[in-house]
């Protein structure tokens, strides 16, 4: 039930520019060595992918392959999480709604004049991906925070779905800027096919 | 409602034989007898084994032969196995062919892989696996020389690698896996042995192995794959319990994996397509008596009318 | 993967010069096939001296080939092969005729140069394709010569370097078998074995889910466990599965511990200790219920949680209740520990009643859950003797719980015909 990533983006669907990242931890250990940097870059794809995709007062939950990127914008703050099928939605919400509070009481208003990426790191954000690892933790979270609000989830099912008609995940990729010839071929090798069946 | 693409098929499949320049078809020589097999019963389902010249595949199956010990290669050059030795014999059956084979030897390598407890070993390197039961007792049925194992204990073997919950796996205490399954389903029904089996109990794990987009998984919480289409479907066609699944919606779920444009049918939705998943996602169709398509037998994985050449012919 | 490419490469060169690289650093423990370009990005290796740095890198036991090159590697590496291949097939034909595992080692130099010619192009060759069965056998025609216990555990390197990248690869476990059942019957080392193997499973299964290989592995390996390793094995995988709890085979390995520890108790004599044995298993049996009752409640609709119970579940009844009233006490007399029948039953209705709950909840998907738990009650049922059908029938309907039941049943054939549902539909 890993947790690969916990994003915070400054998400304006309404301007035409890029979503820009306020903070970013990231776990990439279960992939291989030489894919971590590819792993890494798409993780920033999607992210801003979705985060721009996922208006203010909204929550979605993107399936794409076996994981799920969680979605979650109070008033043009984002944050994300990227997990496998099986963390409970609902942990992975009230983790959202805990990164927000927490990003907000640490940093308050200034993100919203912040124009390029932030590189500066954020421990708090290092130590929830660590710590929340354990859904049973983010269970604690839940007990205290009773007023997970009335916003309903969208569920999409490839992130085909998230974009807008006529979009598509496969041109994006072509055309992104986040992502690297190596990175474009780890996007392609993992839409191969599954070769471990041929157990005859 | 989708329809199969069959001449798109074909096309895919006569295809991959002539392209064999990638680092990717190269890294499955190894296996091309099984390719080739997959390949020509999905040509035969889709009445089209005649666009292949026989002559061709039938020498270059024989070259695939090791003469000194009667079992076949993955490919020219390659050991004997198994796996191999199943893939040429059913090749041969599906050219009516089987008069090129020298069958006392093919059946003695096979039957010499036989341990005292039953089980069979791949090869002379011994590992054991109830896939390689299935592969000699389908091959000796094949080829009429069932009397040169020992039926009873393969059977008492298989048995023992039955788990609680119904299901086989590949050596006793083996999780369940629906390939395992399929294997000693088909191996316990060509030896006549289904009388071992809780038929409702084997029939609920299958029927549970139904995901929601209609397709069949092979274990618990796995996505459903084209492939399983064949390995559950036609264990439950043979302990006659088909009618729990929803067949429509698996019907569906395997047009859906085809490739439209170019032919080819993958393991999900919008993946690659691949020989394997093509032949298993078309004898799963026609197991499910998708129209125009020739029916399958369930535990010899080859066409019927063929089955009943072997059979009713003498 | 690198189309054909226009330019002439040379594969010959490249393959002396991987195995060049695969010969000094013996440590190696990770490999990649990377794009051109990532290649270029990497740190410079300062003792690059030995190889094309467009084609390959090799710093910290990481090696990076360039996927540009794959092709013409393999076919230079098969040639290679075949030809030693050949060789040594011609060799073993002349020295005795037919193999077997008990002949002598070959004698001359040039015996042993081939020998180490085939170690050398197989490496290769299955680093490029792991399940190429025939290499791995000419690699066993070797080593099943020497024996020495260096070059076996060389051998286990080379299979967890293979699987740290095709970590389903048939051949390559079916090989690391084969050389631990030889280290097994010549060395006593199999309790270091089973250890490292425990965690390289562990590791394994952390990168690739569900991976049915891996964990037939492991469960290949509990016949050579101590039974203090079972019970090590049993607290370790317990963390690890919670964790992981689609994870059906860790939840299958973990059934495997707890029926051979059943086994064991159920094949010894009633002495003392054995009697306090089969307390502790009592007792293992009902925290296992326990702790899977208590990831059946966070983790909703998990189909793996839910077969682990009926395994359990099983068992248990088999195992450790009495039935008061056929008097039928299942196993043997636990001094005073059995649970009754009826005392479980009513206790897995009360989880049946919990889990039929279906509120409209957008966060889980109480309706999967509602649907296993109601298949894991009638899978119940099946487990019973008959006469106590009737029982959960009237419970069931005290409860009130038959309609949703028959709801939830009813696109699944296999589960209406079940007598739990049959009978209150005509009494209806």
């Amino acid at each position: 039930m890993k947790i690969t990533a916990l994003l915070v983006l400054k998400s304006d669907s309404s301007s035409s520019g890029d979503s820009i990242v306020l903070a970013n931890a990231t776990d990439v250990s279960h992939f291989g060595y030489f894919q971590r940097g590819a792993a890494r870059e798409f993780i920033l794809f999607v992210g801003r992918t979705v985060a721009k995709r996922t208006p203010p007062g909204q929550r979605q939950s993107v399936q794409h392959e076996e994981y799920k990127v969680h979605s979650y914008n109070r008033n043009g703050l984002c944050a994300l999480a990227f997990m496998d099928d099986h963390y409970p939605v609902r942990s992975a919400f009230s983790l959202l709604n805990t990164v927000l509070d927490e990003y907000q009481k640490a940093f308050g208003e200034t993100w919203r004049a912040v124009q390029t990426d932030s590189s500066q790191p954020w421990p708090y954000l290092n130590e929830a991906l660590t710590k929340f690892q354990d859904p049973a933790e983010a269970d604690k979270l839940l007990r205290i925070q009773r007023d997970l609000d009335e916003t309903k989830i969208i569920l999409h099912k490839t992130i085909d779905s998230v974009l807008a008609r006529g979009e598509k995940l496969d041109s994006l990729v072509e055309k992104s800027s986040d992502l690297s010839a190596a990175s474009q071929m780890f996007y392609k090798q993992a839409k191969k096919t599954n070769q471990c069946c041929t157990i005859l | 409602m989708e329809k199969l693409e069959g001449e798109k098929h074909v096309k895919y499949i006569l295809s991959v034989e002539k392209r064999k320049d990638d680092f990717e078809s190269l890294v499955m020589d190894h296996l091309r007898i099984n390719g080739a097999y997959w390949g020509l019963t999905t040509l035969d389902l889709l009445h089209k084994l005649d666009c292949v010249d026989q002559e061709e595949a039938v020498s270059w199956v024989m070259q695939c032969y090791h003469e000194d010990c009667g079992g076949f290669g993955g490919n020219v050059g390659h050991d004997p196995h198994l796996l191999y030795t199943l893939s040429a014999v059913q090749i041969l059956v599906l050219f009516d062919k089987l008069d090129v084979l020298d069958v006392e030897k093919v059946s003695n390598y096979v039957s010499g892989l036989q341990n005292e407890d039953g089980s069979f070993s791949g090869d002379m390197w011994g590992e054991i696996d109830t896939r390689f039961s299935y592969c000699a007792i389908c091959c000796l049925s094949i080829l009429h020389r069932m009397d040169k194992i020992n039926v009873e204990k393969a059977v008492n073997y298989i048995v023992s690698c039955k788990n609680l919950d119904g299901g086989f796996g590949c050596t006793p205490g083996g999780e369940s896996h629906a390939g395992q399954i399929f294997c000693c389903i088909g191996a316990l029904a060509i030896t006549g042995s289904l009388h071992h089996v809780d038929k409702d109990l084997l029939g609920w794990w299958l029927c549970e192995r139904q995901c929601k987009d209609g397709g069949l998984n092979g274990r618990p919480e796995k996505f459903a794959d084209v492939c399983y289409s064949w390995w559950v479907l036609s264990s439950l066609i043979i302990i006659d319990r088909a009618h729990w699944i929803d067949k429509s919606k698996l019907i569906n779920f395997i047009l859906n994996c085809q490739d439209k444009e170019k032919g080819g049918i993958s393991d999900r939705p919008d993946n690659a397509v691949d020989v394997f998943h093509t032949y298993f996602g078309v004898a799963g169709l026609s197991l499910l008596e998708y129209p125009g398509l020739k029916p399958t037998d369930p535990a010899y994985a080859l066409p019927v009318d063929v089955v009943n050449r072997i059979f009713f012919r003498k | 993967m690198g189309g054909s490419s226009c330019f002439h490469v040379d594969g010959m060169m490249l393959l002396k010069q991987l195995e060049v690289i695969l010969e000094r650093d013996t440590l190696i423990n990770e490999i990649g096939f990377v794009h051109p370009s990532q290649l270029a990005t990497l740190d410079r290796s300062p003792d690059a001296t030995h190889y094309d740095e467009t084609a390959f890198w090799n710093k910290d036991h990481k090696l990076a080939i360039s996927t540009e090159i794959l092709q013409h590697l393999y076919r230079a590496v098969m040639q290679e092969y075949m030809n030693v291949k050949k060789r040594l097939e011609g060799l073993i034909k002349q020295s005795i005729g037919k193999y077997s595992s008990d002949s002598p080692t070959f004698g001359s130099d040039s015996d042993h140069l081939l020998e180490s010619e085939i170690l050398k192009h197989t490496m290769a060759l299955l680093i490029l394709n792991s399940d190429f069965g025939s290499a791995w056998n000419s690699r066993k025609m070797v080593i099943v010569r020497k024996a020495q216990l260096s070059l076996l555990m060389d051998e286990l390197h080379l299979c967890t370097l293979i699987l740290s990248y095709s970590p389903k690869s048939q051949c390559t476990w079916s090989h690391r078998r084969w050389v631990i059942e030889i280290i097994g019957e010549k060395f006593q080392i199999m309790h270091e074995i089973v250890g490292q193997d425990s965690e390289l499973v562990k590791q394994i299964a952390e990168k690739s889910k569900m991976n049915y290989r891996a964990w037939s592995h492991l469960c290949w390996l509990i016949p050579y466990m101590k039974g203090t390793q079972v019970i090590d094995e049993l607290n370790k995988s317990k963390k690890w599965s919670e964790l992981h709890i689609a994870d059906n085979c860790c939840f299958h390995f973990r059934r495997r511990l707890l029926f051979k520890m059943l086994e064991d108790i159920s094949a010894r004599e009633d002495d003392e200790s054995c009697i306090n044995q089969k307390i502790e298993v009592y007792f293992l049996w009902k925290e296992e219920l326990e702790w899977n009752e208590s990831l059946i409640s966070r983790y909703i609709g998990r189909e793996a949680l839910w077969l682990h119970r009926r395994f359990l579940s099983q068992c248990y009844i088999n195992y450790f209740t009495i039935d008061h009233e056929t008097c039928n006490s299942n196993g043997e007399d636990f001094h005073g520990i059995h649970s009754t029948l009826d005392d479980f039953l009513d206790k897995e209705l009360e989880l049946l009643l919990h889990s039929l709950d279906v509120t409209d909840n957008e966060f889980e998907d109480t309706q999967v859950q509602a649907q296993h738990a109601t298949s894991y009650i009638i899978w119940i049922s099946k487990q019973v003797p008959p006469h106590k059908h009737e029982k959960l029938q009237s419970r069931l309907q005290e409860m009130d719980l038959k309609p949703i039941m028959i709801k939830l049943c009813a696109d699944k054939p296999h589960l209406c015909v079940s007598p739990l549902l049959q009978d209150y539909n005509s009494n209806v």
